[in-house]
């Protein structure tokens, strides 16, 4: 039985395992193993170093040619001999007919010199580099020149590129050739390249494809709303704010999370400040701008529940197939939101205050009453509401498994 | 509507209960909820699920099972084509409201109107949940 084989065998090793945890192909470890190959002294060393054995263990004695019967049993190896010897160095990059070149020649395992020692002058000297020749490179002869890269012509399937573009542009051959000052037949690849490149920016420019995919609209990645409402509130706008069930809220915007919008009505004297729920607001609209100052922010205040409070009566809806019925045929914008009837703000709208002597801070959502510990938490994230989105309370809107923003992306 | 925005508005008009709060009424799972209501994609396959959710919100469940296939990403689409084009949008909310304008931008969650012959400095941001029908 081959050596390598019986090694393998005893270390409980499968072909394909060896063949993996080497990395040396299966094909090549049969072959070893047939003895229709020798080892090669790379596979020696992962082999060995992989069944944890000595090389000389791995190499087969000198009288096993491949094809030749099974090696004798481990442990009856014959001491490593010339067979595995390098005779004589031979110039590098000169072999002899018929002979085996030196690369592939095993070579006996040698342990490594210790750190340090002198290197064994094994190696004929080098000869004296040419007058000009760079070191480590082989002087070039003399007369002849750099090679010229070579030239690629364009493919075939840059070529339909770019006839396809062309069509798409309404670019006739003589078009492009003029835009780029080339005549196609003689354009390499580089410069299909660069061709294509630039007549696809041109087509996107020109006509956009009319399918796009989720993820690539403009804006859906990012949260324009929160842009747009921090413009308003470094400007000190006020906004016009209507719920769904009709109720109006004007005010100057101070601050707003993913979940709430906090206006702040009244004068400059006495400020109140209302949270409302985005998810009780139908729409919004600037009603002014501001100067952009910001009033001094009023100093903190104990939250002050008065909680509970009457719920709230459900508001009136059109059913789903309604809407759909009251869809206008005619696109012509007669009633533009301005002028459309707006119910005014209405009492039976639930209200969570907390207030102090100058500052009042209300919550309004279309809820209805609320736990005293719910308000107080609300009232809390009144007060505070980027702590609160911190500590889970956004005004009682919740994303269980998403943070602010809430909404995940199906790309 | 989508069906996103339909429970999103159902969570409004009862008064904006949590995903939390309708997981402990119905037994659904919060994460459930709240992905019926900002995944794009077509949800609601569950009918377990959203007859449940119509049991809650004491709507038929044909008002939910029926808008399976008016999901999200068909506003967005209708959205980005209306605000490529430049055209006059329609928009009738729950309300029955009717809002009309051309798409100035639209988000996640909101969109933006510029009012027919209004100021393009003051656009209307209208909140998805609430839009109704487009055209």
């Amino acid at each position: 039985m081959n050596r390598l084989k019986q090694i393998r065998e005893r270390k409980s090793f499968s072909l394909a395992q060896l063949a993996a945890r080497t990395g040396i192909a299966l094909r090549v470890l049969t072959e070893y193993e047939e003895n229709t190959q020798e080892i090669a002294l790379p596979h020696i060393k992962v082999l060995s170093k992989v069944l944890w054995v000595k090389p000389e263990e791995l190499i087969p004695p000198p009288d096993a040619q491949p094809s030749a019967p099974p090696a004798p049993a481990l442990g009856t190896a014959a001491p490593l001999q010339g067979a595995l010897t390098v005779a004589s160095p031979a110039p590098v990059g000169v072999t002899p007919a018929g002979a085996t070149p030196a690369y592939s020649t095993p070579r006996p395992y040698a342990p490594a010199p210790p750190y340090g020692a002198p290197r064994p002058e094994d190696r004929p000297p080098r000869p004296p580099l040419p007058p000009g020749a760079e070191a480590g490179r082989g002087a070039r002869p003399a007369g002849r020149t750099r090679r010229e890269p070579a030239v690629m012509p364009a493919t075939d399937g840059q070529m339909t590129e770019i006839m396809r573009l062309a069509a798409r542009l309404n670019l006739s051959t003589e078009d492009i050739e003029t835009e780029f000052g080339r005549a196609i037949d003689s354009i390499t690849r580089f410069d299909a390249r660069e061709w294509i490149k630039k007549l696809r920016e041109d087509a996107l420019a020109k006509a956009p494809p009319a399918k796009v995919h989720f993820g690539q609209w403009p804006g859906l990645k990012d949260d324009r709303e929160a842009v747009y409402l921090a413009e308003q509130r470094e400007l000190g706008s006020e906004l016009r704010v209507v719920l769904f069930n009709g109720a109006v809220f004007a005010g100057r915007i101070t601050d707003f999370t993913p979940y709430t919008l906090t206006l702040e009505t009244g004068d400059s004297d006495a400020h109140e400040q209302i949270v409302l729920r985005k998810l009780a607001v139908a729409y919004y609209q600037r009603s002014a701008v501001g100067d952009g100052s910001h009033p001094a922010p009023a100093p903190d205040a104990e939250a002050k529940d008065i909680a509970p409070f009457a719920g709230p009566t459900l508001p009136t809806f059109a059913a789903p197939g309604a809407a759909e019925a009251s869809i206008p045929d005619d696109t012509n914008p007669v009633a533009t939101p301005a002028e459309t009837p707006v119910a005014e703000a209405t009492t039976d709208v639930p209200v969570a205050v907390t207030a102090d002597a100058s500052t009042e801070q209300t919550e309004v959502a279309a809820k209805p009453a609320a736990k005293p510990r719910a308000s107080r938490a609300k009232a809390k994230a009144a007060a505070d509401p980027v702590e609160a989105e911190a500590g889970g309370v956004s005004g009682g809107e919740g994303a269980p498994s998403a943070g602010a923003g809430g909404e995940e992306a199906d790309v | 509507m989508s069906l996103s925005d339909y429970v999103k508005f159902l969570r409004a008009a009862k008064g904006g209960v949590t995903p939390w709060e309708i997981a402990d009424a119905t037994g659904l799972s919060s994460k459930e909820v709240h992905l019926l209501e900002v995944k794009h994609r077509r949800m609601g396959e569950d009918d377990a699920m959203l007859d449940k959710l119509a049991g809650y919100f004491a709507v038929p469940v044909d008002t939910l099972t029926g808008r399976r296939d008016s999901f999200r990403k068909r506003l967005t689409g209708f959205l980005a084509d209306r605000q490529r084009t430049g055209e006059i949008v329609t928009l009738v909310l729950e309300s029955g409201e009717a809002l009309h304008g051309t798409v100035a931008w639209f988000g996640r969650e909101a969109l933006a109107l510029t009012p027919t012959g209004g100021d393009a400095e003051r656009p209307l941001v209208v909140q998805r949940a609430v839009v109704a029908q487009w055209r």
